[in-house]
């Protein structure tokens, strides 16, 4: 996948699972707070994720990640790491 | 499989509330426990076991699953508290003299919160379903797990 592709596609996980409007993100808001994560919500993100893309994603990974832009990062790293083009 | 003496070891509740006798591990990411719904179980109405006691005993084996993972970390059995449960879906209460089977997956982990989902069926028949956050209190320790 390209970036912008994972971008879509995590864009509007993301909106259907916390019910934003995807128009409203963008690589310099903070996740946490436009989500309305808390710690509880957390894990919904992480197992939104790894069924998204199939990544096996660790706890201290996702704390890593403060924005929208750290995250699109994040999943592409994923991507190169794993050498996995999840469809 | 534990035994009973063990099981108890895992979970803080005694009777007669204690909603697992059965408790084993077939498979990564899976834990497997069953509970056999015996005549005078607290959680029936008659013979018929209640929503609320299939979600204590989701509970349970959730709490039972984590305390098993502690142990062979050789770590302390720590207590946790349920967070939230949602997507509880019952398809058919259990009834007395039924063997209860529930299936606990974890489906992500971050930091001290837990997310599983929990399959219950009677034989081949499922009864019910949920998703449950577990949040770990690492300050609260129990008895050591013993073999």
């Amino acid at each position: 996948m390209t970036k912008q592709e994972i971008i879509e596609r995590t864009n509007v996980a993301l909106a259907e699972e916390f019910e934003k409007e995807p128009s409203l993100f963008n690589p310099q808001e903070n996740l946490r707070e436009a989500l309305e994560l808390d710690s509880l919500a957390l894990v919904d993100l992480v197992a939104l994720l790894e069924s998204e893309f199939g990544y096996k994603i660790k706890g201290p990974e996702i704390i890593e990640v403060k924005t929208f832009g750290d995250l699109y990062e994040f999943l592409l790293k994923k991507q190169s790491d794993e050498g996995h083009l999840a469809s | 499989m534990l035994r009973e003496e063990q099981i108890k070891s895992l979970i803080r509740q005694r009777e007669p509330v204690i909603l697992i006798d059965t408790f084993f591990k077939p498979a990564d990411p899976e834990y497997y426990t069953g509970l056999k719904i015996l005549p005078g179980n607290i959680f029936c109405r008659e013979d018929i076991f209640s929503a609320e006691g299939v979600i204590e005993h989701m509970a349970q084996s959730s709490a039972a699953m984590l305390g098993y993972l502690a142990a062979g970390r050789n770590e302390q059995v720590k207590t946790s508290y349920i967070g939230e449960i949602r997507d509880f879906e019952l398809a058919d209460n259990p009834r007395t003299g039924d063997f209860l089977e529930t299936i606990i997956e974890i489906l992500s982990e971050v930091m001290d919160i837990i997310l599983v989902k929990a399959r219950s069926h009677i034989a081949s028949r499922p009864v019910a379903s949920c998703k449950m956050k577990l949040a770990i209190n690492r300050n609260v320790d129990r008895q050591l797990f013993y073999n």
